[in-house]
């Protein structure tokens, strides 16, 4: 079955134009998004996964500005818009989610006036509005929802105001969710209990996800295809188990390597020497030649390109039949891998 | 493989801490009209009753959700808090009631590592200057050797001696979490504590820092209380871990046993809760429902019986107490799983 694409980002670039420097927090990044799948962006802080996110909507803080590329929503370029088309987008199409509720909630204001907002358009009255938002509330698992909507912010704990700013993403029935880091605030449980939540109303109201997150555990249990980035480009791109079980990317192989892990207990880490690059001063060559065990002297000269590795599978390394050697930390038998997506 | 992290000796262990029935209440706010209408005094009480022994050279963990009191039992022990009540014996010297200098006297004996490397290091002191601080106020050399112990203290974290005159500003997470753990090992201390000291760095580096504290704990004999929510991390660097909910442990045992066959049935949630590694192995059914209740008002009997599976009766009225179920392995559950 072809699933239609949603969302194509095409050589995305999003700078931060500073006075004596310019910052390239995403440098050229491609990818697509289908119906109904969880795409997952993984990295690092400082990667660019977060800028790649809040370009979609345009939500870049100034000096951040998009200065090349294209995202296509259902063929309509976003980067060509103007504010009042964007705003036609913004919660209705695609709705965006932060790490930290409390300060992406307005602590002036009830629950329900912010969760009016997304309603803003509709012709519903406030009866209608109020039945709808309890609803939501409702749907989300927030419990005694009659009550609580008349509350402010700072009487929800962690995980409340979580689900309340999701129930506040989906009023308007978005196609696309944003999760900028949805569960990094929250403890274990509570992270259980909002991913899980996230994949039922993903089936529930047949969304798409982009799921931002710098967990492996994260991704490995909520998304069907993954991009790694690294220094604000993709380095690899494929599906979950292919990833998990056939990294092809050195940085991806070194991140898997640097995790701590029961059976390796009493042995040393391998942890990936050296500190991410300033986005302000790449290297020429490869991005993370610097820290790459692998890197040889082209690596710190030419950068590399992505390319189709395998069939669905994009690296981006100048050592192709080095990365094939790779194993991953799970094994799965050949013919399983990419019945996943 | 490294024998000494696998298996810690108990049997012929020496204790270094002894934490005895130690509670940590802090008061709520009590005001006039409060007075007035007679109102009760409320408490958060955020330790209740632990007991505890932490042995010489182990790496002990200590996890829970946020607001369990990790933070404050491990203050609590070290004496950043005046303990409501119980009992703190450090090296075979009651410290539970000491003052002034003769506490000053200890606390190089007990050092706390920082969850933030940002803001637990002083931005406007250099990075020589911090530890020079720690090395002449505890008088630990004369003033004249300073440099060389500076230089050696620092080689010994993987900082080289050219960082010494830079400042905090200008390190990245890992760097500054590696100053800080200089730091508090400037003074020679005999248990360290470090509360969560990798969550807040991306996981390339966390690697490097935990390697780093394995490595100081083997040369140096260091007895380390490592706070985590983190149970990757825990499970691959500890010899014991301890499990805490509202202010009391309910579980303790050898980590490898704890994590495979969890007794309480909240150490049980707590190992479902953290995701898995494995993208084939996925499941939609929820680790547990709700939040934990407010330390201010705890439910009556055990603690966790409102969110339990398997409540009884019992769980509702009467508190579990932390027994010995198997050799070193200690649960509070009045039924403890099989």
């Amino acid at each position: 079955m072809e699933k239609e694409k949603l969302l194509e980002v095409k050589d995305l670039k999003t700078y931060f134009l500073l006075r004596d420097e310019t910052v390239k927090a995403v440098d050229g990044v491609s990818f697509d998004v289908y119906e109904g799948e969880t795409f997952g962006l993984v990295g690092e802080s400082g990667c660019g996964k977060s800028q790649t996110c809040r370009s979609i909507l345009k939500l870049l803080k100034r000096p951040g500005e998009i200065v090349g590329g294209e995202i296509l929503y259902k063929g309509q370029d976003i980067v060509k818009m103007d504010k009042n088309e964007i705003r036609n987008i913004r919660g209705k199409e695609i709705s965006i989610i932060f790490q930290e509720p409390m300060t992406s909630l307005n602590p002036v204001l009830k629950i329900k006036t912010q969760m009016f907002e997304a309603f803003h358009d509709s012709n519903m009255s406030k009866q209608e509005k109020l039945e709808k938002a309890i609803e939501l509330l409702k749907l989300v698992g927030i419990p005694s929802p009659e009550t609580r909507i008349e509350e402010y912010t700072h009487q929800f704990s962690g995980g409340m105001r979580q689900r309340a700013m999701i129930a506040c993403a989906l009023g308007a029935r978005p196609k696309l969710l944003l999760a900028d880091e949805p569960t990094t605030a929250l403890d274990v449980t509570i992270q259980d209990q909002i991913l899980k939540l996230i994949n039922s109303l993903k089936d529930e109201l047949k969304m798409s996800v982009i799921l931002v997150t710098h967990d492996l555990g994260v991704v490995a249990q909520m998304c069907d295809r993954v991009a790694v980035m690294y220094a604000g480009i993709i380095v690899e791109m494929t599906d979950t188990v292919t990833l998990f079980s056939k990294p092809r990317h050195p940085y991806t192989y070194a991140l898997m390597g640097s995790l701590p892990d029961q059976s390796k207990r009493g042995s040393r880490l391998e942890p990936i020497t050296g500190a991410p690059p300033n986005l302000a001063n790449l290297p020429a060559g490869c991005p993370f030649a610097p820290r790459c065990k692998y890197a040889e002297e082209i690596c710190r000269q030419e950068r590399p390109e992505i390319f189709e590795i395998e069939p669905g599978h994009l690296t981006r390394c100048h050592f192709p039949d080095k990365v094939r050697t790779f194993t991953g930390i799970i094994d799965v038998p050949a013919e399983e891998v990419g019945n996943n997506g | 493989m490294d024998d000494m992290r696998m298996n810690f000796d108990y049997e012929h262990g020496e204790k270094l801490v002894q934490v005895k029935d130690l509670s940590m209440w802090f008061p709520m706010k009590y005001g006039v009209t409060d007075f007035i209408s007679r109102k009760e005094h409320r408490f958060v009480k955020a330790v209740n009753n632990v007991d505890l022994d932490i042995y010489k050279g182990e790496n002990l963990g200590l996890v829970g959700e946020s607001g369990c009191g990790k933070s404050t039992l491990a203050r609590s022990i070290i004496r950043l808090y005046k303990p409501t009540g119980g009992q703190i014996i450090l090296d075979g010297k009651d410290i539970t009631h000491l003052e002034g200098e003769e506490l000053r006297l200890e606390r190089p004996k007990m050092q706390y590592i920082f969850q933030d490397p940002y803001s637990s290091l002083n931005p406007r002191m250099s990075v020589y200057e911090t530890i020079e601080e720690m090395l002449l106020f505890h008088k630990i050399c004369p003033e004249e050797e300073v440099p060389n112990k500076v230089k050696e203290i620092l080689e010994m974290c993987g900082l080289s001696m050219e960082v010494a005159d830079r400042f905090p500003g200008e390190f990245s997470g890992g760097q500054r979490q590696r100053i800080g753990i200089a730091r508090s090992l400037s003074v020679n201390p005999k248990l360290v504590i470090a509360d969560e000291p990798v969550s807040a760095l991306d996981v390339s580096i966390q690697a490097q820092i935990i390697n780093l504290l394995g490595d100081l704990q083997r040369s140096l004999n260091l007895t380390i209380l490592f706070i985590s929510h983190d149970l990757r991390v825990v499970k691959y660097i500890t010899h014991r871990v301890a499990v805490m909910y509202l202010g009391g442990i309910v579980e303790l045992g050898k980590t490898n046993e704890v994590f495979d066959h969890p007794y309480h049935p909240y150490t049980q949630v707590l190992t479902k809760a953290a995701p898995l590694l494995d993208p084939t192995n996925r499941t939609r059914e929820y680790a547990i429902e709700g939040e934990p209740p407010s330390p201010i008002n705890m439910p009556s009997g055990c603690r966790f019986n409102p969110r339990c599976p398997f409540c009884q009766e019992i769980c509702t009225k009467e508190v579990p107490e932390l027994r010995e179920v198997a050799p070193g392995r200690h649960v509070a559950c009045h039924f403890p799983l099989q």
